[in-house]
């Protein structure tokens, strides 16, 4: 199956929507910032059909992390090989619906170290 | 042709590429898991599995005694790689057919993979070169022939050229990759095309640029303004402080890098703690000039070094026709300039410099006619996938396949039974959406994997069996196919649209506007924005009301049932909400079909909340009474309209539902809204069935209405574009022309959407022409009485008259423009008979 095109326009909006999500979780005062970022999320999940797309993002944080996980690109720090988890995301998993499938059009970028390091 | 070779490889010191010719074409194959064209030319052996490509590269840096890339300048030496997990030494050539065996899994559409031309830097020499062909014949590949990669950049550039485009003169091959630098002097001669002559550097590319903007100004400008202890140190080294920041800022320069090529600044953002604990949420703006003097000493060597190649070969920059640019850093202006600057040639940047010299070797193999089959490579005493005999034909192995269908979990466990020869064959899993690769690993009877799931989705996975030189063995596997978290025990599909009721200003009447489609799975959630038709005080009874309703979002909202019914009216209001505030929908059916609304209002902060369960269907009596108003109104119209075309069949049958519609209502009348009985359900029931006769008439004659209003504005806009109209303009219309077959049965609103598209599009055509602007113009004269603003429609006017004469357009353009704006836009016709309130 051919594998289906995002322009990277969208891909470039969604990269920016993670990091405001990012940012607004260092924000102290009270806010009302992620119904705005839920509605970013809902139009390119939902809006986009018409085009064929519906284009959702994951962010691996926190997860465990193996040279299995192809959704991935990571940078490995610290010394320790096993036992990695994921604990910086720069891009997360932007993944297309399409067709009755699921496509990973983008890899999340991702920083991995040992548990506990 | 089929006899010829026709596979064409680049097999990179950083990454290697697959590609094929066919009918004058060359296809670049992807990776089957990350649908990249290019592999990273990196070997990991891990416990159990052999990786390559991008998940061994990521180990690389980390694990050098089991991680091994660059192995290509190793090529024909007697270094040897000493891997601890796979408790033996490998030798390049060994390492090298990896690369060329995973490459092959890239192929899956059935070309022969008996025979490849793989290409070989200008610098090989003969034992360098045997060993890239034994490499070659060890992934398997019967027949190999090798090509330089300068000749088949060349050949990329050269194919599709006249003959005699490259017969006379040199040029200069100029390919600088993510590590690596290699710089050759081509030319035909006899009808060959020669390497005359190369030179190289195999530690200068790319990643030293992005280092380099790290090293030299973000690190730096970090000390200088916070607290940072040897902080270039701290980051560079795998147990300093500062170690996953060094990682994530090497993809922020490269970011920045790649940004540059198309900018004159680029962002890099950084959020870090300094040694202190003080947060540093900095943003360093890299111009391209400075960007250009960091790296300026490194292009200059590769400068320095194309320049002792042209000097040595006693010629001048006249004799050479060209640099052609080969790999990623080329894509950076300042190398391009600094080369045709610098050794005054023209740069030729019509090839792909990533692929080109997989495309030229494919475009080689195009022309190489296969051998007959030459006895099978041996295999290696000790080969890093193998011990045993040269591959022979299999017979098909049958797997029995174990794992649960349908699971909460994040994983599943999944245990196969393979029976059949089983000996050297290895096995790889892959989720078909490219986020898991279990890697190379041995077949055994029995064997195990974890399997990651995405969450709420269908996942497959494909379980795939090579022999030690990743020829596929047949299986009678098929696809592993495990669902997370919707489809559960418990979960349902939803039997009918659900969907929300809105009003329709074209048709000053309301629409269905799915949410939810037809067997979707619960639970099921969903926001939706919509906007404030009209103005609501705070305390008025004015509202809008929230109506979701079950069945097909094809038909009228009045056919379908209501589920959830929510009306926000202005004396629950803390203040006015203006026409076109937001509001903010949130709909969620639960596994027990309970449908929760939540209704936030952004502009007053204030949220509604209802939850409506299958068990208490809610429909308000007042509703209902709303709905049978409807009903008559319509069926007033339509009586008459059929008595005034003389149609006296119909118009009976349409009193007959009057008087019924009548009854009901007149029962209606009689009920509280907390009447207890089934009564207001039944009367629902029979009303949904009288709405859909009568107002499927109505929809129908509409749809008439606007299909006559599409047909004209077609064959307008289709005189008008191909008269006079651009390729964008012709091919929007034939696209839309082409998506007739979906809209044109479909609602009156889609239909007229389209019309409004065309006569848009035929407006933009018209407005170019300048006959068009003078007969505007005249028309907009007559339309003095119309303006918001007379006074200043008569100055333009009288400037209009001025450049009509002076056959002034670009003028008389801007004036017809400004007067168009004056127009008061007509006031919609607010008379719904049926309104939600929201659009």
């Amino acid at each position: 199956m051919e594998h289906p095109r995002v322009p990277g326009k969208y891909i470039f909006l969604i990269n920016q929507i993670f990091e405001i999500e990012q940012k607004t979780q260092r924000l102290d005062a009270p806010n009302s910032i992620h119904r705005n970022l839920d509605r970013l999320k809902a139009f390119f999940e939902q809006e986009l059909q018409d085009e064929g797309l519906s284009l959702s993002y994951h962010s691996p944080l926190g997860e465990r992390y193996d040279e299995t996980r192809t959704d991935c690109q990571a940078s490995i720090a610290g010394a320790g090989l096993d036992g990695l988890v994921i604990t910086q995301v720069v891009k997360p998993i932007i993944r297309l619906r399409a067709q009755g499938q699921t496509f990973i059009v983008q890899k999340a970028v991702v920083v991995a170290r040992q548990a506990g390091t | 042709m089929e006899n010829t070779i026709n596979i064409g490889i680049d097999l990179g010191t950083t990454n290697s590429v697959i590609a094929k010719f066919k009918a004058s074409q060359v296809e670049i194959f992807r990776s089957p898991v990350t649908w990249g064209q290019t592999l990273p030319s990196v070997v990991g052996f891990r416990k159990d599995r052999v990786l390559v490509g991008a998940k061994a590269q990521e180990l690389l840096q980390r694990d050098p005694r089991n991680v091994f890339g660059a192995f290509k300048r190793k090529m024909g030496t007697t270094e040897t790689y000493e891997s601890a997990n796979a408790g033996r030494v490998l030798t390049p050539i060994q390492l090298s057919a990896e690369v060329l065996k995973e490459l092959k899994t890239f192929v899956q559409d059935g070309s022969p993979l008996e025979a490849a031309v793989i290409t070989i830097p200008a610098s090989f020499d003969t034992v360098q070169s045997n060993a890239t062909k034994e490499a070659g014949h060890l992934a398997g590949f019967q027949q190999v022939v090798l090509l330089q990669e300068p000749i088949a950049a060349s050949l990329a550039y050269a194919n599709g050229l006249p003959e005699l485009e490259l017969q006379n003169g040199h040029w200069l091959v100029y390919d600088l990759g993510g590590g690596t630098f290699d710089a050759a002097l081509v030319r035909i001669l006899d009808e060959e095309m020669r390497v005359v002559d190369h030179i190289g550097d195999n530690f200068l590319g790319g990643k030293d640029f992005d280092s380099l903007i790290l090293e030299l100004m973000v690190i730096p400008q970090l000390e200088e303004k916070y607290k940072f202890h040897k902080l270039e140190e701290q980051m560079k080294s795998a147990t300093g402080k500062h170690n996953a920041t060094w990682h994530v800022l090497m993809h922020k320069a490269e970011a920045a890098k790649i940004e540059l090529s198309t900018h004159p600044t680029a962002d890099i953002e950084i959020l870090m703690q300094d040694d202190d604990g003080q947060e540093v949420d900095e943003v360093f703006t890299l111009r391209r000039t400075d960007f250009e003097n960091m790296i300026k000493p490194h292009v200059g060597r590769t400068l320095e070094m194309a320049h002792q190649m042209v000097q040595r070969n006693k010629l001048t920059p006249k004799e050479i026709r060209f640099a052609l640019m080969v790999g990623g850093s080329t894509y950076i202006p300042y190398v391009r300039e600094s080369v045709g600057m610098s050794l005054g040639v023209p740069v030729n940047i019509d090839i792909d410099p990533t692929t080109a010299v997989a495309i030229g070797a494919a475009y080689y193999a195009g022309t190489k006619l296969r051998k007959a089959a030459a006895p099978a490579a041996t295999q290696p005493e000790a080969g890093p996938r193998a011990q045993g005999s040269a591959p022979t034909e299999k017979p098909g192995l049958r797997m029995k396949l174990a794992y649960e269908k349908a699971t909460k979990d994040s994983e599943v466990f999944f245990a196969a039974t393979v029976e059949g020869e089983i000996e050297n064959l290895f096995y790889k899993i892959t989720r078909d959406d490219g986020g898991f690769d279990s890697g190379i690993k041995p077949l055994q009877a029995r064997i195990t994997e974890d399997l990651p799931l995405v969450p709420n989705t269908f996942n497959q996975f494909s379980i795939r069996v090579f022999d030690w030189q990743n020829n596929e063995v047949p299986t009678d596997a098929g696809p592993i196919a495990i669902t997370q978290g919707k489809f559960s025990i418990v979960g349902q599909p939803l039997p009918e649209d659900i969907c929300m009721e809105i009003d329709d200003l074209d048709e000053a009447e309301t629409k269905l506007h799915l949410l939810f489609q037809k067997n979707s799975i619960l639970p099921i959630k969903k926001t939706e924005n919509r906007v404030v038709r009209s103005t609501i005080r705070k305390g008025s009874p004015e509202r809008f009301v929230i109506n979701v309703l079950e069945g097909s979002a094809d038909a009228l909202p009045q056919s379908n049932k209501t589920i959830g019914f929510m009306a926000i009216e202005g004396d629950k209001l803390n203040q006015d909400l203006v026409q076109g505030a937001d509001v903010e929908l949130t709909f969620e059916i639960s596994e027990s079909r309970d449908l929760r609304i939540l209704a936030y209002i952004p502009m007053l902060d204030q949220e509604f909340e209802q939850i409506f369960t299958p068990t208490q269907r809610h429909l308000p009596i007042a509703l209902l009474r709303e709905e049978l108003d409807e009903l008559a109104r319509e069926l007033d119209f339509q009586i008459a309209a059929a008595t005034s075309r003389e149609d006296y069949e119909a118009a009976a049958s349409l009193n007959k539902l009057k008087l019924e519609a009548r009854q009901m209502a007149q029962q209606l009348e009689s009920m509280t809204d907390d009447d207890v009985t089934d009564r207001r359900y039944q009367i629902e029931d029979v009303k949904r069935r009288m709405s859909l006769q009568v107002f499927r008439i109505a929809r129908q004659k509409k749809l008439d209405a606007a299909l006559g209003e599409y047909t004209r504005a077609k064959m307008v806009a289709r005189a008008n574009i191909e008269k006079s109209g651009n390729a964008f303009e012709k091919q929007r219309l034939d696209q839309i022309v082409s998506q007739e077959g979906q809209f044109l049965n479909s609602s009156p609103a889609k239909v007229r959407q389209r019309a409004r598209e065309l006569s848009q599009l035929n407006f933009q055509v018209l407005w170019r022409d300048d006959e068009y602007q003078i007969n505007l113009f005249e028309h907009l004269k007559q339309s003095l009485g119309r303006y918001d603003d007379p006074d200043r429609a008569q100055r333009l006017i009288e400037s209009g008259r001025q450049a009509s004469e002076h056959q002034n357009f670009p003028a008389l353009r801007g004036i017809n423009n400004q007067l168009i704006a004056m127009i008061p836009r007509e006031q919609q016709d607010q008379s719904f008979r049926r309104a939600t309130g929201l659009m």
